[in-house]
């Protein structure tokens, strides 16, 4: 098959995330499972089901702070700049994707107040290419969970459309009051904690992260000065849904499909996925069903990692988060458990969930999937820093 | 033109006015006095961006397949209303009193959303939030086209204010800057031109209504009469003396605006400009391509922080001129 697009190489990785601050954190936590839910302090939760997320550690002196946010996406995007090796230049595009919505409106006798209502969706995308010194285009994605995931494969169209040289794509969210009150609302956090593709799944932790990837043409970098990570090498999505609120698989299906068919790829490409797995009983269901149209009989022979069983839901950050997940996957050559994940629903016995840490030294292809509310889905197919033979 | 420049058909605009919805205006409503009905109109938003969108759908478009029509909406505010909303909810009436649908509305998504169930689309889409996301929009429309992942973009903008700010003294953009019309939107069709598919719309030239180019960010910095004119002429293959208005949409945080110094030395052009920082990019390029004839003009959408996106458009007869 022929690709449709081109590859994009990854030469710069940060994050900051409920597993610490570093790419090496991140894998450690990935391999142990070692982050955990707490209390939320930093607003009242009287009256919701449940109480906990996932919080960064070391920061709830910080938590609530109007600008917290982004002054973790200005975290994560130094540590990306650092590691590609790049100094603010021209031409380099800054795209973040947050579904941030958040303030405190204050009431005074009769009237409402703005109060704070900072938001990612204003000045802040300014503010972080000011500090960062990009004067590239800026602008913000909010299509929901699937936020990050349309980031990335936006910042890559851009770059084989020749419209930037680089980009700096990079999640940021907060666990705030009015997601965390409305996800409550909507009954889909999880009291026992998220535990994707589980018998007992009970929905979802909300979680908070900055995550950041440095994404620069292949050809560009082949000249040894940047060191590659991994490629994006295909991108898909749908926006295909008849709820508000389900997840899709016909939408999840045809997003993946695109992806393999911007790479250039079949599923019989790809060793490993990591999927969306929210931990809700419809989102992993329809997820499943997707990935079977998909893979077909071979979907026994695909390895499935869920990520937010330890990480929790990172929102708009998810999708860049778990592409960080897969691209580490790739370096290191091994999969990580899906943690909380055993045992896995009955009703899937032939579905490969990594319950035990593999080698994988022949992995080539890992597939990252993200769904967001509204019936927005996107697929990145991401392949190994080398371009296979 | 030369024979390199590439632009894109316009098929149709339209827009519709949220805030009359029910036949009220709702921001001149408390919303703590009318909490149920800023419920009812952050419901009734969506759909009425989907009829206006939907009209244009089905007089323009036929057997089209949905998988390559791409969705891409801007908006300056997103859904904030529907955060302060639910703040609200929660300092009046706590936890209890939040209806868990109303989360379901609380990212532009939500729009994009409804759009693409109403049309049957199943393209590539996004929602883009802040200042300029109407021409960041269109220019996420026409760069699919450009890539040939989509036979047809949906492109457009809406805005959805911010209702604390309406209830706390007045709307505004900026310092002392009201903002015009709240609760609007356009929409348009856009695809290549000339067609990269045949048979992809309908083979009638009475809906194109104008022509727009692939929108380009200049930074600042590089905001010169001469980089335009080299973008204009060079790249559009538009001569700069055709070009009749530059509309620039300044940001609201900008004090000094390199953009309009740039601009008001290009040689013939009227300057205007807009200090809404909303939607009227798309709202310039609704209201003029379907009054101008035989003229050009450009939009410069201007960014905090150091930026701008400008597009080109002209009506139809401009480019059989």
């Amino acid at each position: 098959m022929t690709p449709t697009g081109s590859p994009v190489a990854v030469t710069g990785i940060g994050v900051v995330s409920p597993a610490g601050t570093g790419a090496e954190d991140l894998w450690c936590a990935l391999r142990t499972g070692g982050t955990r839910s707490e209390p939320v302090r930093h607003f009242d939760t009287a009256g919701a089901r449940v109480q906990r997320a996932n919080i960064i550690p070391g920061e709830q002196s910080r938590q609530g702070a109007a600008d917290r946010t982004l002054e973790l996406l200005l975290r994560s995007c130094r540590q990306a700049m650092s590691d590609s090796g790049t100094s603010p230049d021209t031409g380099v595009g800054l795209i973040v994707a947050s579904t941030e919505n958040s303030g405190r409106v204050r009431r005074t006798a009769d009237r409402s107040d703005p109060g704070e209502w900072p938001g990612l969706s204003t000045s802040m995308v300014g503010g972080a290419a000011f500090a960062l010194g990009l004067d590239g285009p800026r602008f913000l994605v909010s299509s929901a969970s699937a936020s990050g995931g349309l980031a990335v494969g936006l910042a890559r169209e851009m770059i084989n459309a020749g419209e930037i040289r680089a980009a700096l794509v990079v999640g940021a969210e907060s666990v705030v009051e009015t997601a965390f009150m409305g996800l409550d609302a909507l009954r889909i956090l999880s009291r026992d904690g998220c535990r994707p593709f589980a018998k007992g799944r009970t929905g979802i932790t909300a979680s908070e992260a900055a995550c950041a990837l440095f994404l620069e043409p292949v050809d560009r970098v082949m000249d040894g000065r940047a060191k590659i990570h991994a490629r994006i090498v295909g991108y898909g999505c749908s926006n295909h849904s008849s709820s508000l609120t389900a997840s899709d698989t016909a939408g999840i299906t045809r997003s993946i499909s695109r992806a393999l068919d911007d790479a250039g790829l079949t599923p019989d490409n790809i060793d490993f996925v990591n999927a969306h797995g929210t931990g809700t009983r419809q989102g992993d269901d329809a997820e499943v069903a997707a990935l079977r149209d998909v893979f077909g009989d071979r979907l026994g022979q695909v390895a499935i990692v869920g990520s937010k069983g330890v990480l929790g839901h990172c929102q708009g950050a998810a999708g860049i988060i778990e592409a960080l997940a897969t691209i580490l996957s790739l370096v290191h050559r091994r999969l990580p458990v899906s943690h909380r994940s055993d045992p896995v629903d009955t009703r899937w016995p032939d579905l490969d969930v990594v319950l035990a840490e593999r080698e994988a030294p022949d992995i080539e292809f890992g597939l990252s999937v993200s769904c967001g509310l509204g019936g927005v889905h996107t697929a990145l197919v991401i392949g190994r820093a080398e371009a296979p033979s | 033109m030369t024979a390199s420049a590439v632009l894109y058909r316009v098929r149709a605009a339209s827009a519709c006015d949220i805030p009359r919805l029910g036949g009220q205006r709702l921001w001149e409503q408390s919303p703590l006095s009318a909490l149920p009905m800023y419920r009812q109109a952050v419901r009734q938003m969506p759909e009425a961006v989907a009829v206006c969108a939907l009209g244009l759908w089905g007089a323009s478009v036929r057997g089209l397949d949905g998988g390559r029509v791409s969705l891409s909406l801007g908006s300056r505010y997103g859904m904030r209303c529907v955060g302060q909303l639910m703040s609200l909810i929660l300092r009046t009436g706590g936890r209890a009193e939040l209806d868990p649908l109303l989360f379901a509305y609380f990212s532009p998504q939500v729009v994009t959303a409804v759009v693409s169930q109403r049309l049957s689309l199943d393209g590539e889409t996004c929602t883009l939030v802040g200042e300029a996301a109407d021409l960041h929009a269109l220019q996420a429309g026409t760069r699919l086209l450009f890539l040939n992942r989509s036979d047809l973009a949906i492109v457009g903008a809406w805005d959805f204010p911010d209702l604390i700010r309406a209830d706390s003294g007045g709307y505004e953009a900026g310092p002392g800057v009201p903002m015009p019309d709240p609760g609007a939107a356009h929409i348009f069709l856009v695809d290549r031109f000339p067609a990269s598919r045949a048979g992809a719309l309908r083979d009638t030239k009475d809906d194109v209504i104008g022509y727009t180019s692939k929108p380009r960010w200049i930074a600042h910095r590089d905001m010169t009469a001469e980089a335009v004119e080299s973008l204009v002429s060079g790249e559009w293959g538009i001569p700069m003396k055709t070009i009749s208005a530059i509309y620039v949409q300044r940001s609201a945080a900008a004090e000094d605006s390199p953009v309009i110094r740039a601009c008001e030395s290009l040689n013939g052009a009227v300057v205007r400009v807009s200090s809404s920082p909303g939607l009227s990019s798309l709202q310039v390029m609704k209201d003029k391509i379907e009054t101008a004839s035989g003229s050009r003009w450009l939009i410069i959408g201007e960014q905090e922080g150091g930026g701008c996106i400008i597009a080109f458009n002209a009506g139809r007869e401009a480019l059989n001129a």
